[in-house]
């Protein structure tokens, strides 16, 4: 019977019969995992406020694979609780389109040690009280990026020319010259400020990220460019989603 | 194949369906059920059908009620100033067995879940507004859970409610009754110490959550 102790991040749970809860958690070792907490609803659980969504906890649990694909809690640490974040209508809602975002593209045991460091970046920034929406953008795009997605920003896809590039097609990929663009392979309409300010989103430190004083007409590109790749890899939009556009 | 009587299949089906009920639970109660006074179980089959005609929601509060409005709401005993905020009505009967409220009561009917695309427009919130624009209301408190869903609808509420005039509290977060400091986690305990309040309490210290609603 495999037992685990590591640094995990709760993306969600799901409430079980009883007082029992199915806890969902990114780690960097494992990957995506879902395990039982029991007893995790009652107030005096040796779980209570350590298997909140949105917290990085030091997870303790086993896995019986020959009974069941769900692991066993057992033990469960919080580390950091990202408090400030937790004050804050709005920057709430984002942490929480965090946490969504990679419950949705990440798979259960396959583990990207990128992924957990970006969500964790990520989480780190709104805490830290880094532009909301830039920080969530910025997540999205590092991990698309880090799953194999990453877009070309730095060539057309099309013809590999450097030449100046001015639109983003999603489902080619990356960028368009103005020489590739045709009626049926067109894209949203990118600003060099736009383009720079994309690649700025892998580039920068999380700090700095969050810190970003993009232009209002850059800042509506590059949020456009990150949801419509994103809904190119996703097969629905995302629910937290909802809740932002009504904030 | 099992070759249960139809009717005792379809009781089973029935009973699996409840809560924490599997299989061999629901076997249990049906063949109890089989084997109870005839009264007992025309009694209980009454009592089930009888609750969805006769519990309805309280228009006001949204609490579950026989009687509108319900007998919280038309309580003249009770300080209609002081609006408690609960998620479910479970948890408005929860605080009336502490027996240290007599306020009324409001029942959001759920909580803003981002992760399950429940928001705002999902809750009973609307008639909540409507009582503190009344100008009856001096205090609202909020008593969601202290999960993250619950802090998130707290904060919501409070953003929505503190620009109408009322006073907007949130109940105490921290060590439970009977619990070990030392195994209380970081966020209760930090709770705890935020929120901590003078051991003699003084006159006004005791109606401290009534000046909230009359700054």
């Amino acid at each position: 019977m495999p037992v685990y102790r590591e640094q995990a991040i709760v993306l969600g749970h799901h409430d079980l019969s009883g007082a029992d809860r199915i806890i969902i958690f990114l780690t960097e070792g494992r990957g995506k995992v879902k395990a039982v907490a029991k007893g995790a609803r009652r107030p005096k659980s040796r779980f209570a406020g350590c298997v909140e969504p949105l917290s990085l906890v030091e997870m303790g649990y086993f896995t019986q694979p020959q009974r069941t694909t769900l692991a066993r809690l057992n033990h469960s640490e919080l580390i950091e609780a990202f408090s400030s974040l937790r004050d804050d209508y709005d920057r709430l809602l984002r942490g929480f389109y965090v946490v969504e975002l990679a419950d949705v593209l990440l798979k259960e045991g396959v583990a990207v040690p990128a992924c957990f460091e970006h969500v964790a970046g990520a989480l780190r920034a709104l805490d830290e009280g880094g532009d909301g929406d830039l920080v969530r953008w910025g997540c999205a795009w590092r991990l698309l990026a880090a799953l194999g997605y990453k877009p070309n920003l730095s060539a057309c896809v099309v013809c590999k020319g450097e030449k100046t590039l001015e639109t983003f097609n999603p489902g080619l990929g990356g960028c368009l010259c103005p020489g590739c663009r045709t009626p049926d392979r067109d894209g949203l309409p990118l600003s060099a400020g736009a383009i720079d300010h994309l690649r700025l989103l892998w580039e920068l430190s999380w700090q700095d990220v969050g810190h970003m004083k993009p232009s209002g007409s850059i800042r509506a590109e590059v949020g456009r460019a990150v949801e419509l790749y994103l809904n190119q890899h996703l097969d629905r939009r995302l629910k937290s989603a909802e809740l932002l556009v009504d904030a | 194949m099992t070759r249960r009587p139809q009717s005792l299949t379809t009781l089973i089906a029935y009973l699996k369906k409840l809560p924490g009920i599997g299989e061999r639970t629901a076997e249990r109660l049906a063949f109890w059920l089989l084997k109870a006074p005839e009264d007992d179980v025309v009694g209980l089959a009454g009592a089930i059908a009888h609750i969805k005609e006769a519990i309805r929601f309280c228009p006001e509060c949204g609490g579950l009620t026989e009687e509108v409005p319900c007998a919280f709401c038309s309580d003249p005993k009770r300080d209609a100033s002081v609006v408690c905020v609960v998620e479910a009505p479970d948890d408005l009967y929860a605080i009336e067995r502490t027996g240290v409220f007599n306020g009324h009561y409001h029942v959001l009917q759920g909580v803003i879940a981002p992760l399950d695309g429940i928001g705002p427009e999902d809750l009973h919130i609307g008639p909540l507004e409507e009582r503190c624009r009344s100008g009856r209301v001096r205090e609202v408190i909020l008593a969601t859970s202290p999960t993250t869903e619950g802090e998130a609808t707290a904060l919501y509420l409070a953003r929505r409610l503190e620009p109408l005039g009322v006073g907007v509290t949130r109940i105490a977060r921290g060590v439970p009754m009977g619990g070990d400091i030392q195994y209380a986690d970081k966020m209760t305990l930090g709770k705890a110490i935020e929120g901590r309040t003078a051991l003699r309490k003084t006159k006004e210290d005791r109606e401290g959550a009534r000046d909230v609603g009359e700054r």
